[in-house]
This record gives C-alpha cells, structure tokens and sequence, in this order.
C-alpha cells in the first residue's frame, strides 16, 4: 500500500509528492547547493542525494507536528534533568564507562551553561497516524538540506514556504544567548566531510549575524579555570558548538573533556545530558521515572531490551546500536541478510547495554518520480519552539546514511 | 572566472562523472583566489601508455597539487580528472596544503575547459596521498619552514605542540562509483598510481569491493620503473574487519588520528 490508497489508512496521510524540477534548473540548484550551502556530499557512490522534486505538507499537517515535536522536546528535557539526578539509571542507557562515571560524580552539581539547545525528532507516517522513532538529541545534522537547499526548492513552486530556517534559527539563538563580541568555535571530528560540512554551515549562519566563528578539532579546544580557549589564542572563547557525539569524547584523549559535563563558565551547545535521551536505550528508564512522557508512550513504538525479545520468542522487531547513528547499526529481518541479523543479535547478547529492540511498524510508502521510497521527517525543536524540517527519502526499507535529501514545502493557505 | 567557473570546468553538466567531483575545494574558494588566470601548471609526471588504455580508470593518489597537475596531463589524453579532495581548507595553519591545490584547480581551470573533454571520458579520480598526513610528519615540515623563515617555531605552539587546524581528510568507498556502474561504462581495469605501490588504509575497502565486483587492480608506482603490481585484497581482510567489530566495539583501541573514539564511526546525525 502506497499513499495512493490513502482510504485505507485510519488518517489521511499527509504528504503529497510534487513534480520534478526540469534538468537543467536542477543542475544550476545543485551547483548553488553545493557551492554555497555546504553541501559536500551530494553524491554517495551511485546515488545522487538531492531529490529533484519536493514533497508538501499542508500548513495545518505541519502545525500538528511541530506542536508534537515540542511537547516530546519538553517531555526530552525534563527527562534528562530527572535524569541527571539518579545517577543508577544511566547504567541502562548503555553510556560509556567513562562517561557513567562523570555523571555520577556531577549528580546533584550545577551542570555546565549551554545554549541554542537543538534536537530532532525522526517522524515516519503509518497507518495509526505519526509515530517517531528515536531523537537526535546530542549532534543532529541535516541544516544545510533543511534550510539552504529546501530554500532553492521553495522559489521552484511559487505558493509554498520552508517548514522553517534550523541553521538561522540556531544562530539566531546563539546570538541572543552569547556575548556577541565574542568567538564561538564549532567542534567537529577531523576526517569526516559530512561533519565538517554541517559546522562550516553553522558558521557561516553565525558570519551571516555578524558574529565571529571558528571550526575546530577537538585537540585545538582547551580549557583553563573553566573557560574554553583555543589552542592558539589567548582570549576565552563566547561559546562552543559540539558536533562531536559526547560518548566519543573521553575516547579522544583530550585533558578536560569533562568541562561538557560540568565545572565551566563558557557555555556549551549541546548540553552534555542530551548523550542521555541520544541513547536508543532511552526508553528503558521511561518506567522508572516520575517524570510524565505521555506524548513518547504513545508517538513511539515499544521498546525493550533484546533479552526480552527472546524470551517472547516474538518477531517483527528492529535492532538498534544504542548510540548508532545514520541507520550504521540497525538490524531487522524485514531487510538484514540472515547471518548478518543472527550476528547482530549475538553482538546484542554479548554486550546488552549497547542495544535495544523496537517494535516494528509499517511506514506508509511515498510513490516518487525516483520510484517507492520509505520516509524519515525528521522535526528541528530548537529552545523548545519547531524549527524546520529535514525530509529523507530510502528506497530501502529505512533509511540510512544513503538517503535522498527531499525540500519539504508547507502549502500556503492550506 | 568566479567558483562557479571553477566548478563548471572540473565538474561540467552532463558529463559522465561529474556527479562524484566533491565540492569542498571549490566552494571554499575565495574571490581573491580567482582572480586571474594563474600560471598553468608545469607537469612532471611521466606518464605510462597504459594508464590511458580502454577499458581503464585510473586514481591518482600524489601529493597535493602534483594530483591535480597529474589530473591535467590525463585529460590532455582525453581521460576525465575527478578531484575527490575531501579535506577543508582551514585559516592559516592547517595538517594539510589544501590552498596549494585549490591553486592548482584554478589555475587549470581555462585550460580544462578548453579540451571540450567528452562527456563519456574514462575518469581519473584526484586523491592527496597527504590526505591522512601523519601529525609527526607534519610537525617536522612545519619547524623546517619556521626555520626557513627564520621564525622561532616554539612561538607558535601551545604547551600540547599543536597549533595548527587538523584538516586531515579520509577516502571512503562512497566517494567513488560502485563497480557495477564502472562496469556498467566499460570500465574492466583499476590502476592506483602512486609514488610507491602501498596500498592506503581507507582505500582498501574501496579496491576490495571494486575487485569483489570483477575489476582487476594495479598499481602502478610513478617513481620509479618497476613494473606495476596486480593487487588482491589482504588474506587478513577477514581479521581486520572482526578486529573492528569485536575489539573496537569493547573500547580496547583507539583510531591514530585521536580524532575519535572507535574505529571510523558514520558521520554524526
């Protein structure tokens, strides 16, 4: 069943395909993407990743959603911070040794000043309605497809909008939050082009507000009586962006890293406790606390640890790397060769706590020019308000590292 | 001549590869850095025959700007230069000279687009064989230019010895066309030129899946005559890959580069 059967699904389904954009206008938009919205790899081996045609929503959908996505984005923060507090339930969220330690140790401390505090929520549509299946909470990327390339798509269709602008808006943010004199570094793993490309798209949206911005590695940040310097310079730095996935962090070897954590005066986005709703593992703990989650408990599939699933003896469940990210460590027998799923599930039992199952659910598939693809709409919330929106298309049965970026425009009027 | 020139000359609308060109290089481009035409590129490479045989694509994996001056030389035989340069160029200091080879792309640029290239040219795909550049490597050409310039080198470090943007880059096998599709365009043989015949770290996987999809490998080393070697993937391929999804995953090892924990993780989000 396609969205062309739309009668048969318990709600309309929301979104509508539009047509291609002609060649040649495609080529001269991907030329601008790429030169002038940090799109670096819009070409993953043979597949193109920018979708020549956009796909629409109208405006009262898109209200309902980002309605949802900030009340979950509520629901997210105050978790972390019941969270912060007891300190025996990180153990189930499968964090690094290192990193269990230095929350315990920060229980109950002030936690480091953050600002421009960012997450994503990845929305699939089924036949029950909305359903998401996880936050990226901690690092999530997708600015410059969302904002710069959806805007080039936008001034193709005359009578559509962007669902919203998440690089201007986190500028804008971290504009109002941080001393605007001052030099604000975006931290990214050397050696990775996606990354890179993400922060040099952030920076370019602070340089846009007149403010003073640096990408950097992390052996080029250091820390001294709690103010973040870098290497090279002698004044502190007004703030730092992480896009470095904080259970990477005690890995790399740099002297205080635990400055994330707590104990520092400049101001850090995102907050570190966001490694904490990032786990995949997240809703393991959901019962444990007093914190209400009731727009998670019904937006997001069951989920349990993979012992469980087999003492059920149950099918129709996904596997998930814990902190995995891009679909690198998702297992289902729906679209996982045999050995490679009984691998994973035998990797799941050796180390549980780098692990959980999902419930599977069946997403509503779009008929595109490119063929059937499966969807991810994932929702930008940033300081508690929607943000804009990052649309992936997969014709796999998920949606992985390989998917085609897609404009998602809301209809004007509609 | 703005970026956009730039770009169009090494990534024209409608030819064949294009689509694999990365853009990093080009859209870092200042307006300064195009301002005139630049001195074309003097060509040093001896170039063999057989690399421009039918039937082959060739990567170019040399130092820098000689990649792009090798990819010139190519294309003067009629085969299609991809710049696959991943690395971004930082502020003054940087690991890796990428300025030198945004240099070099410029400065080819006119005369690349002057050779009207078919669109179906076998590719040439650019690496900088100094993508990966070793920090100890590095730090010692950075004190001999110091000393060059009669500059004290210790001014310029931090207590830690590092004060430079670590823009070091990896190749991955999705910066390339799988070889299905190279097959697909009559591509039967992979020559990896280079100036000796070892094979880099992240483009083994890279050759192993074009040799799993029935293309032979070369390698060819530019420096000197030996005769080029047909390259198999390692015996100890199967180790490798249970050494990055047992012990890696336990935490028990950590990348050379400390630029992340684990090995090569997906990019983040």
């Amino acid at each position: 069943m396609t969205q062309a059967d739309d009668g048969q699904l318990g709600v309309a389904f929301p979104l509508r395909v539009g047509k291609p954009v002609p060649a040649s206008d495609f080529a001269e938009l991907r030329r601008t993407c790429v030169l002038e919205h940090c799109k670096w790899d819009p070409q993953v081996g043979d597949r193109a990743t920018l979708a020549p045609f956009p796909v629409f929503i109208s405006g009262a959908d898109w209200a309902q959603l980002a309605c949802l996505a900030e009340k979950l984005a509520a629901e997210t923060e105050a978790a972390e911070r019941e969270l912060l507090l007891r300190p025996l339930l990180l153990k189930q969220l499968g964090l690094p040794g290192a990193l269990q330690r230095q929350f315990s140790r920060a229980a109950g401390a002030a936690e480091s000043p953050s600002f421009a505090r960012v997450m994503r929520f990845d929305f699939h549509f089924s036949r029950e309605g909305w359903r998401v299946s996880e936050v990226n909470s901690d690092v999530p990327g997708g600015y410059s497809e969302a904002q710069g390339f959806s805007a080039l798509m936008a001034e193709q269709f005359p009578g559509h909008h962007l669902a919203g602008g998440p690089a201007s808006t986190w500028a804008a943010r971290a504009a109002l939050a941080l001393d605007p004199a001052g030099e604000i570094a975006l931290l990214s793993a050397p050696g990775y082009l996606e990354d890179a490309q993400v922060v040099a798209y952030l920076a370019s949206s602070l340089r846009a507000r007149g403010m003073k911005a640096r990408v950097i590695g992390p052996r080029e940040l250091c820390w001294r009586s709690g103010h973040a310097f870098l290497a090279s310079a002698q004044s502190p730095l007004a703030g730092v962006f992480r896009f470095y996935q904080l259970e990477w962090l005690p890995e790399c070897g740099q002297p205080g890293w635990s400055h994330f954590l707590h104990g520092a005066v400049t101001p850090v986005s995102n907050p570190a406790r966001a490694a904490l709703s990032e786990s995949k593992r997240f809703p393991l703990v959901w019962r444990e606390l007093g914190t209400p989650l009731a727009e998670f408990a019904r937006s997001m599939p069951e989920s349990c640890a993979p012992r469980e699933v087999l003492r059920r003896f149950d099918d129709g469940w996904v596997l998930k790397g814990s902190y995995s990210n891009c679909g690198d460590a998702v297992f289902s027998s729906r679209w996982t060769p045999r050995g490679a799923l009984r691998a994973a599930w035998a990797r799941a039992l050796l180390a549980p706590s780098g692990w959980v199952a999902q419930r599977e659910f069946e997403v509503v598939p779009l008929d595109t020019p490119l063929g059937t693809m499966t969807h991810c709409l994932g929702v930008y919330v940033i300081d508690g308000r929607a943000a804009g929106a990052y649309l992936r298309l997969s014709p796999a049965q998920f949606v992985d590292a390989c998917a085609i970026d897609t404009a998602l425009l809301v209809e004007e009027g509609a | 001549m703005n970026k956009k020139d730039v770009f169009d000359a090494w990534a024209p609308s409608g030819a064949r590869w294009s689509n694999w060109v990365k853009p990093v290089l080009f859209a870092s481009l200042a307006e300064s850095d195009v301002e005139g035409p630049g001195a074309e590129p003097e060509i040093e490479l001896e170039l063999s025959p057989t690399w421009t045989s039918p039937g082959v694509a060739l990567i170019v994996d040399l130092p820098g700007e000689q990649s792009v001056q090798a990819g010139l030389a190519l294309a003067k035989l009629g085969m299609r230069p991809v710049p696959l340069f991943n690395a971004l160029p930082g502020f003054a200091c940087a690991f890796v000279d990428v300025r030198s080879i945004q240099r070099a792309l410029v400065a080819s640029a006119n005369l690349l687009r002057s050779m009207s290239l078919p669109a179906d040219a076998p590719p040439a795909f650019l690496l900088d064989s100094l993508r990966r550049a070793v920090r100890r490597a590095v730090r010692r050409q950075r004190q001999l230019e110091a000393r060059e310039r009669r500059e004290d080198w210790s001014r310029h470090q931090n207590r830690a010895g590092e004060w430079y943007f670590d823009n070091r880059s990896l190749s991955f096998s999705t910066d390339f066309p799988s070889g299905a599709t190279l097959r697909e365009h009559g591509v039967e043989r992979i020559i990896l030129i280079r100036w000796h015949q070892v094979v880099p770290g992240d483009l083994v996987a890279t050759l192993a899946a074009w040799h799993r999809a029935g293309l032979t490998i070369e390698i060819h080393d530019a420096a000197s005559e030996r005769a080029p070697r047909v390259w198999e993937p390692p015996r100890w391929l199967w180790l490798r890959r249970l050494w990055f999804e047992v012990v890696v995953p336990l935490g028990l090892w950590r990348d050379k580069s400390g630029a992340f924990g684990g090995h090569v993780p997906p990019a983040s989000g």
